[in-house]
């Protein structure tokens, strides 16, 4: 019965092509700018780390020692620790997988040869890659008994390893920093998160790539500094660049994994105690209103994905709906006018609810069509996104999954569009419409 | 008016999809054109600069650990007016159309008020340097802009606000003279205009800018604007590009690098995000007022054909070409008008639901009968052909098939 329906609908889509054009075309525009917003939604607004970031949280509480007579009041959530609190709540809770982390930029070198090459990373402390996911291909991570002696070790990306030493497998070689070596122990696979959660603002949506982790404290010895100095307590705004000063200044972000709720809320009641305790001490001279943050309400807080994503995203939502009542009009039209050759089928003795079924094929089929005209008219559209000079551009990219979501949207469209034109033409009685032909 | 309605409403399903259309149409239309005009806003204001054509900055040095000297930065100055081409240089921590920082205040925040939200830009000659326009009052003097600025405590000290931010704070008399609402900075001169380096959503708050001579002690993103006499302006960048490298170079952090670039072409990369915003959201504007056009004449045609007879009957009876045509037009307004009301309040509710959710500025009032007037207008439009066609129906029509 189904391929005689699509038969019927092949051949009726024969039959005044130009209305088929116009509402293949509309459903095929509306549906291609859902989809190019959408791509660039999905990949801005999901999980920075999927599956991972979920369970990460990051610490945040008012830890100033100063009080600050241009900036008292504690309006957004802060999450720079200095090394000293972020190491006593780590040591205070050593079940809890925990890192403390901090962006930093670097040139790195092979001491025995002329290559070098600037490379982002994290300073850390802890488990790095175990609680951000990030996939090994050689060696190992660095122990706790290396972390805990200050051992110069470091693990670099596969690229960074293939730049400096022709060769991917780099474990056993040495690295230099600030002209310091560290001996590489682990090189990953090239890794990044898909948004900025670490050291999170409106200034960066996309993360670059993480090709080098530096335990803590060798870091330190060795000079390496942060990207960003963090807040040194004197004055609002003002940081320095690459180095720190570790006695004075709040730098680090401590995250945490925590799988359930009861965990979460057992971990906050810790930190509050922590937080509160300095507080009375008299070192931190503000209320502390220490909390945690998970990683996507952290970014929103943030505002690292700008709102124009999610507004484009719903303007182009309201748009496919405008196309698809657009569509329902045309093909209610389209199907009325047909009212005599139903109305033939009925008397035949087709029941209504083949008459519907015919016409929900033949929407759907129209659907689909749209939804193949909206292929090249979204790779266009990702096309055009991503040569503009936005942030974001290097996210619109259509893979498989949006592929797949374009087809079962397009047969949806077209389902839905065509519900009330078929309902409208099944339901007349056959009688009448017989006289009216 | 009775005669046009009942037959709607004997079958509303075409008229009620028309309904929908219009509605839908008009409530995006009314939004996106707000967004639209959100976008547009910077690109249209006027930046203040004087003679952009031969003003370079030099930007992009940020220094490993401790800040360079403010002396020392004042030396590189001194140096940089030396180079041959040059004609003056200022030295700055912000300048327009450059983000690596922004200063921000609100002027007058007080408990329970929000205060006026600005924008701060620090150095030493920035009016004579940006080429901006004095209204009233004076430039800075020559042992204000040697200030080094203390900025933990030193927040006080001489501004010159620009007059937006002029008539903003001083609604009734004149700015030059008092003093800056909740500090014991005064007022000492106006300009005309200096754009934000930061824009923030609505197109009032851009041109609210003040100005402050010096620069931070502690400063960790030092710039110079370049005032060149020469128009080789790649040989001048070279040379002053690799005084500052042989100056600083041994102190830069690694992976940055200092630049030199035209302030045209700034301010070309600054806006370029809302120039592509602006050609998205007046592109969608557009396709969607052709859809709903396409939508609606695709509608009315079937609508029409379906009353062939009854209009041929009518023009057997009398009726005149013109008086169909005009039923036919009248009907469409009051469709539209229907879908336009519609339209309008789900155009408020989704503006009120988008400022609860993503910040957004209240749509004002005026774009409500904007929108209004395009969707019936296009309404109009749309029913035209068919209108026109049904019009030619033959009387004689009537008289077939009864």
């Amino acid at each position: 019965m189904f391929r005689y329906y699509l038969q019927l609908a092949l051949a009726r889509c024969r039959r005044g092509p130009a209305m088929v054009a116009l509402v293949v075309l509309t459903m095929a525009i509306g549906i291609a700018a859902c989809m190019t917003a959408l791509t660039i939604f999905s990949a801005l607004e999901g999980e920075p780390l999927p599956g991972i970031s979920r369970h990460l949280y990051v610490v945040t509480m008012d830890a100033r020692e100063q009080s600050q007579k241009d900036k008292p009041a504690y309006d957004t959530p802060d999450a720079a620790l200095k090394w000293r609190d972020a190491t006593a709540l780590m040591d205070a809770r050593p079940g809890v997988p925990q890192v403390a982390l901090a962006q930093t930029q670097q040139r790195v070198g092979n001491p025995d040869g002329p290559q070098s090459d600037v490379a982002n990373g994290l300073l850390a402390h802890g488990p790095v890659l175990r609680e951000l996911g990030v996939p090994l291909r050689f060696g190992r991570p660095w122990t706790d008994s290396e972390q805990a002696a200050r051992a110069p070790v470091v693990v670099i990306d596969s690229n960074l390893a293939q730049k400096l030493f022709g060769t991917e497998d780099a474990v056993g070689r040495s690295v230099e920093i600030e002209h310091h070596r560290f001996r590489v122990v682990g090189v990953t696979a090239p890794w990044k998160p898909r948004t900025q959660f670490i050291d999170a603002g409106p200034y960066q949506i996309l993360a670059v790539d993480t090709q080098l982790f530096v335990p803590v404290g060798a870091a330190l010895d060795a000079g390496v500094g942060p990207l960003n100095g963090g807040e040194c307590g004197e004055e609002t705004g003002v940081s320095n660049f690459g180095a720190v000063d570790v006695q004075r200044c709040r730098w680090l972000e401590l995250w945490a994994a925590l799988k359930t709720p009861a965990e979460v809320a057992s971990y906050q009641s810790f930190l509050s105690a922590y937080a509160d305790a300095q507080h009375r001490a008299g070192r931190f001279v503000y209320p502390p209103h220490a909390k945690l943050y998970g990683t996507r309400e952290w970014m929103a807080l943030n505002h690292v994905v700008p709102r124009d994503i999610a507004l484009n995203m719903i303007l182009a939502g309201a748009f496919l709906v405008l196309c698809m009542i657009n569509v329902a009009g045309l093909l209610t039209a389209r199907f009325l006018r047909r009212q005599a050759d139903v109305a033939i089928r009925r008397a035949l003795g087709a029941s209504w609810r083949q008459v519907f079924a015919q016409h929900l094929v033949e929407s759907g089929l129209l659907g689909l069509l749209g939804g193949l005209l909206a292929l090249p008219l979204t790779l266009l559209g990702t096309w055009i996104v991503r040569k503009q000079p936005v942030g974001y551009a290097a996210a619109a990219q259509f893979g498989v999954g949006a592929f797949l979501a374009l087809l079962e949207l397009s047969l949806l469209v077209g389902m839905l569009g065509g519900v009330l034109p078929a309902w409208r033409v099944c339901r007349l009685p056959p009688a009448i419409q017989i006289k009216q032909a | 008016m009775l005669h046009i309605v009942k037959p709607l409403l004997r079958r509303p399903l075409m008229p009620l999809l028309v309904v929908l259309q219009v509605a839908l149409a008009c409530a995006i239309a009314c939004n996106a054109l707000f967004l639209l005009q959100q976008k547009v806003a910077p690109l249209v204001a006027p930046d203040g600069i004087g003679d952009p054509g031969n003003l370079v900055f030099l930007h992009g040095m940020f220094p490993r650990g401790d800040p360079w000297p403010a002396a020392q930065l004042r030396g590189l100055e001194d140096e940089l007016r030396g180079v041959p081409g040059v004609q003056g240089v200022g030295y700055a921590a912000t300048l327009p159309m450059v983000s690596a920082a922004q200063f921000t205040m609100d002027v007058g925040k007080r408990d329970g008020h929000a205060g006026v939200s600005t924008t701060m830009y620090f150095g030493d000659h920035l009016v004579r340097m940006l080429g901006l326009r004095m209204e009233s009052g004076r430039d800075f003097t020559p042992e204000e802009a040697a200030a080094d600025i203390d900025l933990g405590s030193g927040r006080d000290g001489p501004v010159i606000i620009t007059r937006a931010l002029a008539d903003r704070l001083f609604p009734d008399g004149e700015a030059v003279g008092k003093l800056l609402p909740g500090t014991n900075s005064p007022v000492v001169g106006v300009v005309a205009h200096l754009m934000r380096n930061k824009f923030i959503q609505g197109n009032r708050d851009l041109d609210y800018t003040i100005l402050r001579p010096g620069v931070p002690k502690q400063w960790p993103a030092p710039m110079y604007a370049v005032r060149l006499a020469t128009p080789d302006k790649a040989q001048a960048c070279k040379s002053m590009l690799s005084l500052v490298q042989r100056a600083l170079g041994s102190k830069l952090l690694p992976g940055q690098h200092i630049q030199c670039d035209a302030y045209p072409d700034l301010r070309d990369q600054m806006l370029a995000p809302q120039r592509a915003a602006v050609w998205l959201l007046s592109g969608v504007t557009l396709i969607v007022l052709v859809v709903t056009l396409t939508g609606i004449m695709g509608m009315t045609g079937y609508w029409v054909q379906q009353r062939t007879r009854s209009i041929g009957v009518r023009r057997a009876l009398g009726a005149k070409r013109s008086d169909v045509l005009r039923e036919l037009l009248i009907e469409n307004l009051v469709v539209a008008a229907v879908g336009v009301v519609v339209g309008l309040i789900a155009a408020c509710g989704i503006n009120l639901w988008l400022m609860r959710h993503y910040e957004l500025l209240r749509l004002p009032v005026v774009y409500l009968p904007l929108g209004a007037a395009l969707l019936v207008a296009l309404g109009q439009l749309a029913v035209l052909a068919p209108a026109r066609r049904a019009s030619r129906i033959p009387p004689i029509v009537a008289t077939r098939a009864l």
